[in-house]
């Protein structure tokens, strides 16, 4: 039988041990920490989507048949493993952090997962749209290099000036047919844009990057069959709110020669 | 006195804020029913459910502020004694103790007609083996089955102390409840 006198001892221990009751305000702290975590969570995860939907959406398609003509082999190559497993990473974190939230318990895991990826999908969208992802992928290419040699598959294609994929920062306009760049790798190239070369509309300029088709005539020099910028505009171009370095007056890529390119530099200007 | 029996959880929760001395009417209203619980769910003796009870009182008292009058304060006292039986499981599992609690007659038949039991089964028998049973039940389905069965909470409830999702206590209950079955007929066998 339960002793009688439990809970008048309890209430003693209390007393004596001058117990007393968390303040509200502890408790309304902790419940706005987790909830600042689960926007910190999603607003990341979002930001993951945004950078992988912009390198799936500018992976280069227009090359695909000349860099690997196997399609499934091509997307495995390219494809965003790095920030695809970041995502997954987040995700399960703001599982964890939903869960611990005061009503969180009350949602199945196929709830809370299908929510939050609706949710950094949505919100990712918006980041791509305008143009976050795209100023993510560029800085970390530019400011990490364990990300621009390691993490971001696509660079490494780009790497290959002996298989004919150069990518590299304009740093001199000879003249309208000859561009000095240097590559990641800090070499040194003479780009020679004859007339066969396939080049977007587009205006070129000293910082300016570009990813170019071609093959190594002499030792530093390259010969280009295609040109395109490395870094296209985000699809919807809010002037003033977020502007990328070395942006260009994108159009899609077209099989055919472009007479009518301009280039504009600090050293030369003329047309082709 | 008869006036703070009359008064609701809520109420005693606020009255105890105000002043400690009215926890007392709460600790009261719930003392036999959290012992019996520790007892239901944890193979404890009676001394150490007692000092359970004093360890979940005392959080209860001290987290007395974090209590959401839109849950059921029975639910978030079932919820706190709970989360410490399973924090002082390695502590006390050690000891093999006798069964200290009984199976009320509307818990019983609560049981019989869920696990179909045979009408010629001796009741009394029966009351022993379900105890014994209960104790070898893995603790996922014997925490869904005391509480379902022996303690009469419902699956919201139930949802809100083991802080799962109704259709897992749904699953986990189902699944109690064969394992149960088997286990019991098991037990005839024998007897």
């Amino acid at each position: 039988m339960p002793e009688e006198k439990i809970s008048e001892k309890i209430l003693e221990q209390i007393k004596n041990r001058s117990l007393k009751p968390k303040t509200k305000w502890s408790f309304r702290l902790r419940t706005y920490f987790i909830w600042f975590l689960v926007i910190l969570l999603l607003v990341l995860s979002s930001l993951a989507f945004g950078v992988i939907l912009y390198m799936l959406v500018n992976n280069d398609w227009s090359f695909q048949q000349r860099i690997n003509p196997n399609l499934p082999g091509y997307i495995l190559d390219t494809l965003p493993i790095f920030w695809l497993l970041l995502l997954g990473f987040l995700t399960l974190l703001l599982y964890f952090e939903f869960k611990s939230t005061k009503k969180g318990y009350r949602f199945t895991l196929a709830h809370i997962l299908l929510g939050s990826v609706i949710a950094s999908f949505a919100l990712g969208f918006i980041f791509y749209s305008f143009g976050v992802g795209q100023v993510i992928d560029e800085e970390l290419n530019e400011r990490v290099p364990i990300y621009r040699n390691f993490l971001n598959p696509r660079n490494q294609i780009w790497l290959q000036p002996e298989e004919g994929f150069l990518l590299g920062e304009i740093t001199k306009i000879v003249d309208p047919t000859m561009v000095e760049i240097i590559d990641p790798l800090n070499n040194e190239w003479v780009v020679i844009v004859n007339e066969e070369s396939q080049m977007m509309p587009i205006n070129l300029d000293i910082g300016m990057k570009l990813k170019i088709i071609g093959e190594i005539v002499e030792e530093g020099l390259f010969e280009a069959e295609m040109i395109m910028p490395a870094i296209p505009n985000p699809p919807f171009n809010f002037k003033g709110i977020i502007k990328p370095k070395g942006q260009f007056n994108y159009k899609y890529f077209q099989k055919k020669n472009y007479g009518g390119c301009v280039i504009i530099g600090r050293e030369a200007s003329a047309q082709i | 006195m008869n006036n703070f029996l009359e008064k609701s959880d809520q109420e005693l929760v606020k009255l105890s804020l105000e002043n400690q001395e009215n926890f007392l009417y709460l600790m009261k209203r719930y003392e036999k029913k959290l012992i019996y619980y520790i007892l239901k769910i944890s193979n404890v003796s009676y001394e150490d459910a007692e000092d359970l009870l004093q360890e979940i009182y005392i959080k209860v008292y001290h987290n007395l502020n974090d209590y959401d009058p839109g849950l059921k304060f029975s639910s978030w006292i079932y919820r706190i004694a709970h989360n410490q039986v399973i924090s002082n499981y390695r502590k006390l599992k050690v000891r093999p103790q006798s069964v200290f609690w009984e199976i009320e007659d509307h818990a019983l038949k609560n049981l019989i007609s869920e696990i179909d039991v045979q009408e010629e089964t001796d009741e009394n028998l029966l009351r022993e083996n379900i105890k014994k049973v209960i104790k070898t039940l893995d603790k996922k389905y014997r925490d869904v089955l005391v509480l379902r069965y022996l303690e009469d909470k419902d699956y919201k409830e139930i949802s809100d102390i083991l802080r799962k999702p109704m259709g897992t206590v749904a699953t986990l209950l189902n699944k109690a409840k064969a394992i149960f079955k088997d286990k019991i007929k098991e037990q005839k066998i024998k007897l």
